[in-house]
């Protein structure tokens, strides 16, 4: 048996494909990216090699890229805000909830098996500045001074953005916690209860240790992919009005795809590498967890 | 006296608590479902009804726009293309992370650690910073199919995590199992067949999942590598109807249900298996 976990051509025959594949189509394109980056170069004609000229035109010439590095930030933190706290509100709501947990937790996870794509276009309509259901439903409320054309206004846009990121994505997140939370033992709640302890309380002492392990990967989960967005975006403002709600990656596919300013495009893409990169490890090692087990 | 006041007084706060939860609850589970009932309504009736009554019940059922939307926007093709990519994605996915997950999992060799963890540092990295040399570099196999190009890297892009699932499950299933059939004169390659893949059938439901959603549901790379709206998949096919957002609601939304639907059912017959499936990557991660 040992001899045969160490033939070499039966090691060979299963893992050189996937690896061949791997090293194809991640490392060796993130290398290439990086030496386009360093170029001007629009496809058809060869790369010019031009340095770090990409870059020191990024920060020093190219507002849209600074407004995008920002807005890239504000999303993600924006988008930690709005769900994680909910979702472990709903999430404890849930836990203690005597009937129809089952029923409210499927409706809330169901929107994150949609395409980001169907979801933004649907909220496109709800954003719609006459027939859209805010607006309609606020001018139903005689709440008209507070209708807005959402998704066109410089002030909304991104925030509009964020909040249909988060109604798809906050069941998600609830589901996880309540994974979490599944090993506390329903009598513990109760015992607390007896003990007079308050709702509170017992989220504070008894939840949210067990839970914390939990809210760390929704966190890293929630950054990583606000630092890479581009679906919701493209497709709710196209980074508009005015680019007041661009990001990275859609700068990225702009410069490159539209512009065809490839090496420009490169050197975005590696700056949206780094930045994931460098904020997911620091968030790791930031948050420190200590095991809990109850 | 007291006592039973006390009591009575804590019932009835113990009730409005549970009505003020229950609220809280439906209402937010109305602004989950709402919008989706909305949109239906919105894709059977014309948009002059819609703007009389926007949010209410419609007072027509006119589900022709449905066979406009599949057959004359040629939304259908759009479908056949995504489920085409999908299944095929998966499949390769999976025999890609069965294998090599066998050789990292069970077979024992130098850097076998180290392969490992150059397969999971893809997990890390944001994809989108290979979309630019992918696309130059693909184009030869775009010039005689764009799917098939896009199918390659959307199928490394399942890989990591695929790997990760499969090697860890793999991990604790007990060798005695295989040790007995090669002792019989099994072959390494048969007991993997027959012992190994039958045995990881709960984590390969996990990967399938996991891995269809993801290229059901891809834009960016889709934007950039099918141009052509044959070759379309779903999410660019209903991106076509953006062109008539200004105009006419109905097909758009129309569109955006037959966008919904497969997930829908899907969801309700299988919907344990898909949120354990959905959650399970980060949750091992």
């Amino acid at each position: 048996m040992d001899k045969m976990l160490r033939n070499p051509y039966t090691i060979a025959f299963f893992i050189t494909p996937a690896f061949l594949l791997f090293l194809f189509v991640i490392p060796i394109p993130i290398f290439q990216t990086f030496f386009y980056s360093l170029t001007s170069w629009n496809v058809i004609s060869d790369p010019t090699w031009i340095g770090l000229d990409n870059y020191r035109q990024l920060f020093t010439q190219d507002p849209h890229f600074v407004k995008a590095l920002i807005n890239t930030f504000i999303f993600a933190l924006g988008s930690f805000l709005l769900q994680i706290p909910f979702a472990f509100l709903i999430a404890n709501l849930l836990l203690r909830l005597k009937r129809f947990t089952g029923v409210f937790r499927s409706i809330f996870f169901f929107p994150c098996l949609l395409s980001a794509t169907a979801v933004s276009l649907l909220w496109r309509f709800i954003y719609h500045p006459n027939m859209g259901l805010i607006n309609s439903a606020l001018n139903f409320l005689s709440l008209e001074g507070l209708t807005k054309s959402w998704l066109s206004n410089p002030n909304t846009a991104l925030y509009a953005v964020m909040i249909t990121v988060a109604w798809q994505w906050f069941g998600y997140h609830m589901v996880i916690f309540m994974t979490g939370a599944s090993s506390i033992p329903k009598e513990l709640y109760e015992c607390a209860d007896l003990e007079g302890a308050t709702g509170w309380q017992s989220v504070r002492y008894i939840t949210f240790p067990l839970v914390k392990s939990f809210i760390k990967i929704s966190t890293v989960l929630i950054t990583a992919s606000s630092i890479k967005a581009f679906d919701s975006i493209y497709i709710l403002t196209g980074g508009g009005p005015n680019n007041a709600s661009t990001v990275l990656a859609l700068q990225m596919y702009n410069r490159a795809f539209k512009q065809m300013k490839y090496g420009y495009g490169s050197a975005i893409s590696v700056l949206l590498m780094i930045v994931a990169i460098v904020i997911v490890t620091i968030l790791q090692k930031a948050i420190k967890i200590e095991e809990v087990t109850y | 006296m007291s006592r039973i006041y006390f009591d009575a007084h804590d019932r009835s706060l113990h009730i409005l608590k549970n009505i003020l939860v229950y609220g809280f609850l439906v209402t937010i589970g109305i602004t989950v479902v709402y919008p989706l009932i909305w949109t239906f309504f919105g894709s059977v009736r014309d948009e002059t009804q819609f703007s009389l009554n926007p949010w209410g019940l419609p007072e027509q059922l006119d589900l022709r726009v449905y066979w406009e939307v599949l057959v004359e926007f040629g939304l259908a093709r759009n479908i056949m293309n995504s489920l085409l990519m999908s299944v095929v994605g998966v499949v390769v996915i999976l025999w890609l992370a069965l294998t090599s997950s066998y050789a990292l999992a069970r077979m024992r060799w130098k850097g076998s650690k180290y392969v490992m963890a150059f397969f999971l540092s893809g997990i890390m990295i944001p994809v989108h910073s290979t979309l630019i040399p992918l696309y130059v570099s693909l184009r030869p196999v775009s010039r005689v199919d764009e799917r098939l190009a896009l199918m390659i890297p959307y199928i490394v892009f399942g890989l990591p995590i695929a790997i990760f699932l499969i090697s860890s499950y793999m991990k604790s299933i007990p060798l005695s199992l295989e040790e007995a059939a090669v002792m019989e004169g099994c072959t390494l390659i048969r007991s993997f067949f027959n012992i190994i893949i039958p045995m990881t059938t709960p984590v390969i439901a996990t990967v399938s999942i996991f891995s269809f959603m993801g290229i059901w549901n891809e834009l960016m790379f889709a934007l950039v590598f099918l141009q052509r709206s044959v070759v379309h998949t779903l999410p660019l096919g209903i991106l076509r109807f953006t062109g008539l957002y200004t105009t006419q609601w109905q097909p758009t939304m129309a569109a955006i249900v037959i966008a919904m639907i497969p997930s829908l059912i899907l969801y309700s017959i299988l919907q344990e298996k898909i949120i354990g499936g959905m959650t399970a990557g980060s949750l091992k991660g």
